[in-house]
């Protein structure tokens, strides 16, 4: 589809706000890593109102302000690359522990604030709503907003960069983020273990989940491989290692990393007793399927000649929702607390100028 | 007139055994941890079931009475402190656990549900719930999830909101919400965890789907005595910079730990103006590995003393005398404001030093323990209040240490929230256009502004302070200002 809209390079906060205050409607871009197309122009936007959709491209809103290794924290304007983040702090023996997503393909901190994309090592310690501490934002009205702050605790205030968490911009526009981030573990460990079916599989991820091993990740990809992550002390991950595998009776080969998540995944949360219901049922269509964060997340590539529609209401059949990336739309089947988040985007976002929640 | 029918419709509602309209029995309602306020509510109601719940809050919404939740009152920031004129629900009876699920690594629990008791549930199976504020014996889930509680362990788990997958909410306006799930994984905004730590002012939690977490198979607890604060603050900025990330980093000063000397016996160093608790945790094996760098820190720190948990049983010790140390000091002094400000770590030395000195300048003796892992300082204000002025001297000492953290970059509150205590500071963490952004957020969901109104947000009317002495369950030892 070609872009309907013109495409805007902030640079600023102020630039943002500018834009909002005299956009009709305001679609935001980073590394364009999990882009979603902006719809065609609506009646809504071409009838009720003069001005064009703007596109605000956010690559120039770029660069790490504040990092202070020894507060585990650090500030980032939202265009900021992630991989210019994740070396800087790499740099100081520092990282994000939820596996931040495309950082090779150019995705920035903004983008994953926004679509709260999280890798396997999530897991572990949480994801980008775990580590988020502060947020500034532009909100709906051109209004420049804070929430949150600079110390990594805090208990002050409503927690707008929780909020910000998963809104894909139609909150607000990010301008600024900052992190808590943890010591890099000195050496990590990847075993797995064939299980034979994906029920045996559930069964043994549950058990690795609920047990004192301390995974970093563990990841089901169907029928029936289960690989897990372990992260720490070098010298100690053979033992631990060892210990699991005595603990569990079964044995690991040492298989490398998990495949990369692919950028057009689709995330479906769910709950491990899910995964042979879901499965099952994606398993005739074709779809290639994975088992994330030790089955709390089912990230699928659905087959290109099929609709979407036809995922959406297979997913809103099960009381599942899921978050398509680079698909055309966003969030698919069912939706919790949509009255609920409708009343925050009134509050936000009144002349619904970020994009619609749908 | 007006009064009479909305009682009436209330007793409609509760049943007569589970409703207070009058006498004495209000009293135990009107004040919570913050000691220093109390105002006593028109009724207090004890719903049993969700449902009953929602009926109130209804009502509440109808007649326009303001309506504040409470658990077991042990707010510190006066966050469940009652409203003139409107009613309690008080959510203790509903302490059902709805669900334990291993597999999932989840509970579904009602608000009433005790944090200690979560915990409890889920040891069978190898589980626990992480956030440990110090009142987790009584504590209850609902106001851990309204005030966004902390404890001990905060640096690596973090807050409840952390731990928080899953609400059933009932808004101001009685409307029904489910927000997040039962998954690690979300889609959408974090509607969540903008719950969290909303001090009741959205509504209530009627069922909270939390995350358990894997026991830790192994810890290694030391206890480290230094000759001056400075140097116990020095060696937890080390411990951070070598790359460790222990469970636990506690600080205490001489005063807190002779109040908590006297009151159990914790084996703190003798001689030491200041120890340090620090907590490895995790497999046995990679404790194992990583016990060596920080006893290389330790033998480095100018410590006077280091003593190793021996077992168990030694390190409940040591935690039984830090989590003592707030109740300990009641016993130095008739009462005392605990404040919860959080300071940079790099900013710790610095901030000790100036809350001597504001301490020297009032004339008020203050007693530190803090969270130093994560900068979260509770310096405890000393004061008597039955001498005229010791309280408004004490709340003022109060206010130079939350405006000294400002300065520094960090926040009011760590872990206690808002409330009514800090409400006036507020706008010196963020703008005018912040709060009225969080105004308006509530607006649409308690357009009559009657959840919990007079907290978090400055002006309105406040209730008058008042010296009330020690919280009856902090006499009793059962709760502490942490």
């Amino acid at each position: 589809m070609s872009e309907p809209c013109s495409a805007f390079s902030v640079k600023s906060a102020d630039d943002v706000s500018q834009a909002v205050r005299e956009g009709a409607c305001v679609l935001v871009r980073g590394g364009a890593t999990k882009w979603c197309e902006p719809p065609a122009p609506t009646s809504e936007w071409s009838a009720g109102r003069r001005l064009a959709p703007l596109l605000l491209d956010t690559r120039q809103l770029s660069g790490i302000t504040e990092y202070e290794p020894d507060e585990y924290t650090f500030t980032a304007r939202a265009g900021t690359p992630l991989k210019e983040i994740i070396e800087t702090l790499g740099r100081e023996g520092q990282h994000l522990p939820f596996d931040p997503l495309f950082a090779d393909e150019g995705a920035t901190i903004g983008g994953t604030v926004a679509t709260a994309m999280n890798g396997p090592a999530r897991l572990r310690y949480g994801g980008v709503r775990d580590f988020i501490i502060g947020a500034r934002f532009v909100d709906g009205e051109g209004r420049q907003l804070h929430g949150g702050g600079k110390v990594v605790k805090n208990a002050a205030g409503f927690d707008f960069p929780k909020l910000m968490t998963g809104s894909f911009g139609r909150l607000g526009v990010l301008t600024e983020v900052t992190f808590k981030v943890f010591p890099k573990p000195e050496a990590r460990m990847t075993v797995a273990h064939d299980a034979g079916d994906l029920r045996e599989a559930v069964d043994l991820v549950c058990r690795i989940a609920r047990g004192p091993f301390d995974a970093e990740f563990i990841e089901l990809l169907p029928p029936g491989r289960v690989i897990v992550g372990i992260a720490g002390h070098a010298a100690a991950l053979r033992p631990r290692h060892d210990a699991m595998r005595v603990a569990l009776g079964i044995a690991f080969d040492e298989s490398g990393i998990p495949p990369a998540i692919s950028r057009r995944s689709i995330k479906v949360p769910l709950v491990p007793s899910f995964v042979s219901i879901l499965d099952a049922k994606l398993a005739s269509t074709g779809t290639v399927r994975r088992y994330s964060v030790a089955c709390n997340a089912a990230s699928i590539e659905w087959p290109q000649d099929k609709s979407l529609s036809e995922l959406d209401a297979l997913l809103a059949s099960m009381q599942l929702g899921g978050v398509a990336l680079n698909s055309g739309r966003i969030w698919l089947g069912s939706r919790t607390g949509l009255d609920f988040l409708q009343r925050v985007k009134t509050a936000l976002d009144p002349q619904n100028k970020l994009g619609a929640l749908t | 007139m007006r009064c009479v029918t909305f009682l009436s419709r209330l007793a409609s509602l509760i049943p007569h055994a589970r409703m207070i309209a009058g006498g004495a029995g209000l009293a135990a309602y009107q004040s919570d941890g913050l000691t220093a306020f109390a105002v006593r509510p028109r009724a207090v109601v004890l719903p049993d079931t969700a449902d009953e719940v929602i009926d109130v809050v209804r009502l509440c919404h109808e007649h326009g009475v303001p309506f504040v939740a409470r658990g077991s009152g042990t707010s510190l920031s006066g966050g469940s402190v009652p409203v003139e004129d409107g009613i309690v629900i008080g959510l203790n009876r509903m302490d059902r656990i709805l669900r334990l699920d291993p597999d999932s690594r989840i509970a579904v629990v009602e608000p009433g549900v005790t944090n200690l008791a979560v915990t409890k549930a889920a040891a069978p199976h190898g589980l626990h719930y992480a956030p440990d504020p110090s009142s987790q014996q009584v504590c209850t889930i609902g106001g851990n999830v309204a005030f966004n509680s902390g404890g001990a362990h905060c640096l690596k788990y973090g807050m409840t909101t952390n731990h928080v997958l899953g609400l059933k909410v009932v808004l101001a306006d009685g409307s029904v919400h489910e927000l997040g799930g039962a998954s690690l994984e979300s889609s959408g905004p974090d509607l969540t965890g903008l719950f969290c730590g909303s001090e009741g002012l959205f509504g209530i939690a009627l069922e909270i789907t939390l995350r358990l977490l894997p026991k830790a198979a192994c810890f290694h607890t030391v206890l480290a005595g230094y000759d001056t604060l400075q140097k116990a603050g020095d060696t937890v900025a080390a411990v951070v910079a070598s790359g460790l990330l222990p469970g636990a980093m506690e600080i205490m000063d001489r005063l807190a730990m002779d109040a908590a000397e006297a009151a159990v016996s914790a084996e703190f160093p003798p001689g030491s103006e200041a120890c340090l608790i620090v907590e490895l945790e995790g497999t046995p094996e990679q404790v194992a590995a990583e016990r060596p760098a920080l006893q290389k820190i330790l033998d480095c720190s100018g410590a006077i003393q280091i003593r190793i948990a021996r077992d168990a049983v030694d390190r409940m010790r040591i935690w039984k005398g830090r989590k003592s140390a707030f109740s300990a000091v009641g016993r130095l002094s008739p009462d005392f404001i605990v404040q919860d400000g959080v300071v940079p770590r790099r900013a710790l030395g610095e901030a000790l030093r100036r809350i001597g000195e504001s301490s020297k300048r009032h004339g008020l003796r203050v007693a530190n323990v803090f969270h130093a892992g994560d900068g979260n300082l509770h310096p405890l204000i000393l004061y008597d209040g039955r001498i005229a002025g010791e309280l408004e001297k004490a709340e003022e000492l109060a206010g130079e240490i939350l405006v000294m953290c400002i300065e520094m970059g960090g926040s009011i509150t760590g872990e206690h929230g808002v409330g009514l205590e800090k409400k006036a500071f507020l706008p010196r963490m963020f703008g005018a256009d912040d709060i009225e952004a969080m105004q308006r957020v509530r607006r649409l969901f308690d357009p009559k502004e009657i959840a919990n109104p007079g907290k978090m947000f400055p002006g309105g009317d406040a209730p008058a302070m008042q010296w009330r002495g020690l919280h009856p369950l902090e006499a009793a030892g059962v709760i502490s200002r942490e």
